[in-house]
């Protein structure tokens, strides 16, 4: 079996002879992992600097109320403010949204304050830009504000009627000191809320300086995606073999048929694992990825990964007639596997339905286990399901390719 | 002779569905000889050696390599061998070393002979100063030495070379033709096929004449230009020729065989030039305008015209311009 | 003449080639046909599944009205799928990630919000989702924040009247009832409301999102192909056999360049036209613009192929930085995901990418309903590009 691994190292020696194969295989999901990650920590849902959301608001209310409304808002550390004023500034900041330059507006009407302080009700309008989705997260923001507003508004209100309704009507010099009370009140009471909310991650839980939320969500997708991609891609060099007649000449020399399929899993496998660890290695030390505490769960994952994809490698490189149409092949399900496993978006919001599709390929099985390994803390045995899962794909692809491998 | 064969096919039968691409093929190869199997493209020469080196399975028939059965021990047979293929089976961004390493090893030379055994055949093929540089940096002439090397490296009892001339430039091919000369001149044995008459007349002990799946005749040149019984073969370059002039011609008693490709007419004369006078007339009368007309002693050619009815040079025209080798006159 | 001969005759190999159609047609629509699989349904996301835990063992007490709001609260959500569970059953299926968060509702609930005394709520989340858990925890957030203030709103009603007036037991029972009533119907309708501006447009669609962005990642492919085909006629010989004949190098790149280009619009107008009929993707109401917007999308993903073939020098080089190009662009540019959620400093990278300003035409003509003068901005730039692309790629390749 000598051969087998002269094999591997004669074909690691042709991948290391070009020189763009160093960029496809490492340099490339550094960079996506990196714009990834960082857009992924400041695009929200990490826990690095909280994420601000452009708003514009137009006042075009000249009392207390609609001043108080903008000091609010101003107050808040979520929200991006710009200002507009002026006669137009309601069209103005209509127009900003309109032609993207701000996701959404705010525009408070000029009979605010007279409508508030006659009891009635007075709305705001709110303008988004159809094609952005964060304009949701700013209009929350707003109502939280808003509805801080509304409560002392509301008890004011509720003093008032209450006492009409107990007693009659409210003597006149007595109704403001009662609003007033009412408001000191709920200032008061809304400093410290008697009902509060503690969230509890389960499993590991994120750490607690974990400045690398995002890069730990890129980092396993980026390498599960690219070791996929790049591995897939290594079926043109069988294809390549068979043109230039090398692999015929390998079969004319005392090399037995499954020595030389051997090797070239091996070798795809080889490159595979390399490639994979450098980006794990380079996850946890540059972007302080935490890839869990069982580093064997972590390799049985890798392991068997990386043999479906040298498997389903050969496999292509088998099936394939010409480069082209391997490398269109290996696009194809490499783009489509990585979308329909959840590589790109969780899976978990996708529907039912695309989930079972998720979970009929490799990757839908590998990211589960990256996610019991990472964020759940699993051990061997946690992950030991997807891992044979993931073995049963490399088994069944490694057939495919023995039985479909040819010389010419 | 068939117990110190080196190569032994007995009936070799190929058949892929309806077509049979070799049809029961018989030769022996003794040690030290040059084989070579002439015929056209399609004859059916390089499935023939796709059996011998175990690449291609007979659907009936059995070969031997030094006593070995292709079909029974395929790795053994493998060690024996060494086959160049037609095409330049190199790894194109590795050096000329690097190459020869990869496939010394896969024919499993020890590790301890095996960088001697590589100087030792860049030096036969002249290649030892550019040992270093990558095979996709190197000439055409080159390549193809260093794809020969390759099958060289373990000492094979025998080479099988499919072609190895084939589109490269008469420097080339002149270089390759005495290199296989050379391997010979130390007693290696090798099959060779070709489509170039001139090449086998050149290197070949014996050769062994394939059309359409068949060995036709097997012999050295000489016995297989004695079989055609002819004494002359008059070559005639001319336009305006139909196939009339060639039934007319092999219904006269002084003609073997003629055929007719393109402008060139190919008669095999039993009696000699006598014929000459009635043919020109002929040919001026029914309007061609000759060219030239060369009267010459039998060769391949005649031989393959004989044995088939067509010419050789029909199919992927001519050795290039300038061909040391052929004795055309 | 000769110069559309040879566009022709590239057109026509490219066409043939069943490897280009796959690139060219089939991923774009497919991919897109993936994520409007992932994202589609009414809801843009599927069911979030969560537990709800009693403080009580035997579930909910059935007169509860509180807890019983919340439940009937939680439950309304469309996209909400509600079970109770056991504490420890909850712990279990969330911590294994078969729901993705569970709610443990405290003893004190009704007391916290009615009487002022703490309590609790206890989000349970899986630490591998961290959508849908999200949306959970947030859910609660806001119902936690009503309920309090609720509740504050009602203390300092009744605070208040018993400092200004001693209330007798009678007095509060009847404010109590009084003060339901009246709270559900102030909270339903509060002072100040939000309302949305009229947009004519309804929610993102999630095709329409997509399908433009894969399209013009697709065509940067597709034009990388063609523009090789410079490599390919040099390094096969054709192009020298070309200049044998009586054709200038000006026709030939003129050729070239003009093959890509038809080659390019083809892609783009059929992407388009699959959009609307598999999709069902309303391109807005100016065909007009977008056929605008796609001849100059062509130009430009055109002339930036060509200019990268003209940089390298072989057909392979072609390949790898075309390809690094396109993907490090198409990253940057927001063909991938939507850009606006990056940080700033990546927007503005954005603007310097052509996948940017081409998906920006294409969303205002989907979402904005934009007419040509409300693509100008877009049509110009992109236009810019391809004139700068074009000129720069024809100087290399007359100066080889």
């Amino acid at each position: 079996m000598k051969k087998v691994l002269y094999i591997i190292a004669h074909n690691l020696r042709v991948l290391r002879s070009d020189r763009s194969a160093f960029f496809w295989l490492l340099a490339m999901p550094l960079v996506f992992t990196f714009v990834l990650g960082i857009m992924i920590r400041d695009g929200g849902g990490g826990s690095g600097e909280p994420p601000r959301y452009a708003l514009t608001v137009a006042n075009l209310d000249e009392g207390e109320h609609g001043a108080a409304l903008l000091e609010a808002i101003e107050e808040a550390d979520e929200i991006d403010l710009l200002v507009v004023e002026g006669p137009d500034a309601g069209a103005e900041a209509e127009a900003l949204v309109e032609d993207g330059d701000r996701s959404a507006a705010l525009v408070i009407p000029a009979d605010f304050s007279a409508l508030l302080e006659a009891g009635e009700g007075a709305a705001l309008t709110f303008h988004r830009n159809p094609e952005r989705m964060n304009p949701l997260v700013t209009r929350q923001a707003v109502e939280k504000i808003v509805s801080r507003l509304n409560v002392s508004a509301l008890a004011g209100a509720g003093v008032l009627e209450g006492y009409e309704h107990l007693w009659g009507a409210v003597p006149e010099e007595r109704a403001p000191e009662l609003t007033a009370r009412a408001d000191r009140f709920v200032e008061e009471a809304s400093e410290t809320p008697p009902l509060t909310v503690r969230v509890e991650t389960l499993g590991r839980g994120p750490e607690e300086d974990a400045p690398a939320m995002g890069f730990s969500h890129s980092s396993p997708a980026m390498a599960l995606m690219y070791v996929l991609l790049n591995g897939l891609m290594a079926s043109v060099f069988l294809v390549t073999e068979r043109r230039e007649r090398t692999l015929m000449r390998l079969f004319t020399t005392p090399v037995r048929r499954s020595t030389i399929i051997v090797a070239n899993l091996g070798w795809r496998f080889v490159v595979g694992m390399i490639q994979i660890w450098f980006l794990i290695g380079f996850g946890a030390l540059v972007f302080r990825v935490d890839w869990g505490d069982s580093p064997v769960g972590l390799l049985a994952v890798t392991v068997t990964y990386v043999a479906a994809v040298a498997g389903l490698s050969v496999l292509i490189g088998s099936v394939a007639r010409t480069s082209r149409q391997a490398e269109s092949l290996s696009l194809v399900l490499a783009l489509t596997m990585c979308a329909l496993g959840g590589l790109w978006w969780p899976l978990e919001i996708t529907p039912r339905a695309y989930q079972r599709v998720g979970h009929m390929i490799p990757t839908g099985w590998a990211m589960d286990a990256m996610h019991n390994l990472i964020s759940r803390g699993y051990t061997l045995a946690g992950v030991a399901p997807q891992a044979l899962v993931l073995a049963g794909f490399a088994a069944a692809f490694t057939v495919a390719a023995v039985l479909t491998f040819r010389h010419e | 002779m068939r117990g110190d064969a080196i190569i032994d096919a007995e009936r070799l039968t190929k058949r892929y569905g309806e077509i049979v691409a070799v049809d029961s093929v018989s030769f022996e190869v003794p040690e030290g000889e040059i084989f070579g199997l002439l015929g056209p493209n399609g004859a059916g020469k390089t499935t023939t050696i796709g059996i011998l080196s175990c690449l291609v399975t007979p659907t009936a028939g059995s070969a031997r390599i030094c006593g070995i059965d292709v079909t029974k021990d395929s790795l053994g047979v493998r060690s024996k061998i060494g086959v160049v293929p037609q095409e330049i089976a190199l790894y194109p961004t590795l050096s000329a070393r690097d190459n020869l390493v990869f496939w010394g090893r896969m024919y499993g030379v020890p590790d301890h002979a095996l960088k001697q055994r590589i100087e030792e055949i860049l030096e036969t093929v002249e290649l030892s100063d550019r040992a270093d540089s990558r095979i996709d940096t190197f000439s055409g002439g080159m390549k193809r030495r260093v794809n020969i090397a390759a099958g060289l490296l373990h000492r094979p009892s025998v080479l099988f070379l499919d072609e190895p001339t084939v589109g490269i430039d008469p420097q080339t091919r002149r270089s390759i033709l005495e290199l296989v000369v050379e391997l010979n001149d130390h007693g290696l044995t090798v099959l060779y096929t070709t489509h170039y008459l001139e090449e086998a007349e050149f290197l070949c002990n014996r050769i062994g004449i394939m059309d359409e799946g068949k060995m036709l005749a097997i012999g050295t040149k000489e016995e297989l230009t004695a079989t055609i019984g002819a004494t002359g073969v008059i070559a005639v370059s001319a336009d305006g020729m139909d196939e009339s002039i060639v039934g007319w011609l092999r219904s006269l008693d002084a003609v073997a065989d003629a055929a007719l490709v393109e402008s060139e007419l190919t008669i095999n004369v039993i009696a000699g030039p006598n014929l000459l006078p009635a043919l020109v007339e002929k040919l001026t009368s029914s309007g061609a305008a000759v060219h030239s007309v060369d009267v010459t002693v039998p060769n391949l050619e005649s031989v393959f015209l004989h044995l088939t009815g067509k010419s050789l040079r029909d199919r992927d025209g001519s050795p290039a311009e300038g061909e040391p080798v052929g004795k055309k006159t | 003449m000769k110069a559309l001969r040879i566009a022709l005759k590239d057109l026509r190999i490219r066409l043939r080639d069943r490897n280009t159609l796959i690139l060219m047609l089939l991923l774009p629509v497919g991919l897109t046909a993936v994520i409007g699989f992932a994202f589609g349904g009414d809801a843009g996301i599927s069911a979030v599944e969560f537990l709800l835990v009693s403080p009580e063992e035997d579930g909910f007490p059935a007169g509860d009205f509180l807890t019983g709001a919340a439940a009937n609260f939680l439950s309304q959500i469309e996209i909400f799928d509600v079970e109770v569970a056991t504490r420890e059953e909850a712990t279990r299926a969330v911590s294994e990630g078969e729901k993705s968060a569970a709610i443990l509702v405290p003893e004190g609930l009704r007391e916290a919000i009615l009487e002022g005394t703490p309590a609790e709520v206890v989000v349970l989340r899986d630490p591998a989702s961290d959508i849908k858990a999200g949306i959970v925890q947030s859910v609660v957030e806001r119902f936690v924040t009503y309920a309090s203030a609720g509740g504050i709103v009602g203390r300092a009603i009744f605070e208040t009247l018993e400092e200004e007036r001693p209330l007798t037991d009678g007095e509060r029972w009847q404010l109590t009832g009084w003060m339901l009533r009246w709270m559900y119907d102030r909270y339903r309708e509060p002072a100040i409301g939000i309302q949305a501006a009229d947009t004519e447009v309804e929610d993102v669609n999630v095709h329409a999102y997509f399908a433009p962005s894969f399209a013009v990642l697709f065509l940067l492919f597709t034009m990388l192909g063609s523009a090789k085909s410079i490599h390919e006629e040099r390094e096969s010989g054709t192009y020298d056999r070309l200049m044998t004949a009586p054709v200038s190098r000006a026709t030939f790149i003129g050729g070239k360049l003009t093959g890509s280009y038809l080659l390019a619009a083809v892609q783009m107008l059929i992407l388009i036209l699959l959009g609307s009929i598999v999709f069902g993707i309303r391109w807005g109401s100016h065909p007009g613009a977008v056929v605008v917007m796609a001849l100059v999308t062509a130009a430009g993903a055109s002339s930036l192929a060509v200019l990268i073939a003209s940089i390298a020098r072989t057909g392979s080089q072609v390949d790898n930085v075309g390809t690094a190009v396109i993907l490090v662009m198409s990253l940057l540019g927001g063909s991938m995901w939507p850009v606006e959620q990056a940080p700033a400093a990546f927007q503005n990278i954005a603007r310097f990418t052509f996948n940017y300003w081409a998906h920006s035409g294409f969303k205002k003509l989907v979402f904005l309903d934009a007419g040509l003068a409300g693509i100008a901005q877009e049509i110009a730039i992109v236009g810019a590009m391809s004139i700068v692309f074009f000129a720069l790629s024809v100087r290399l390749l007359s100066r080889r």
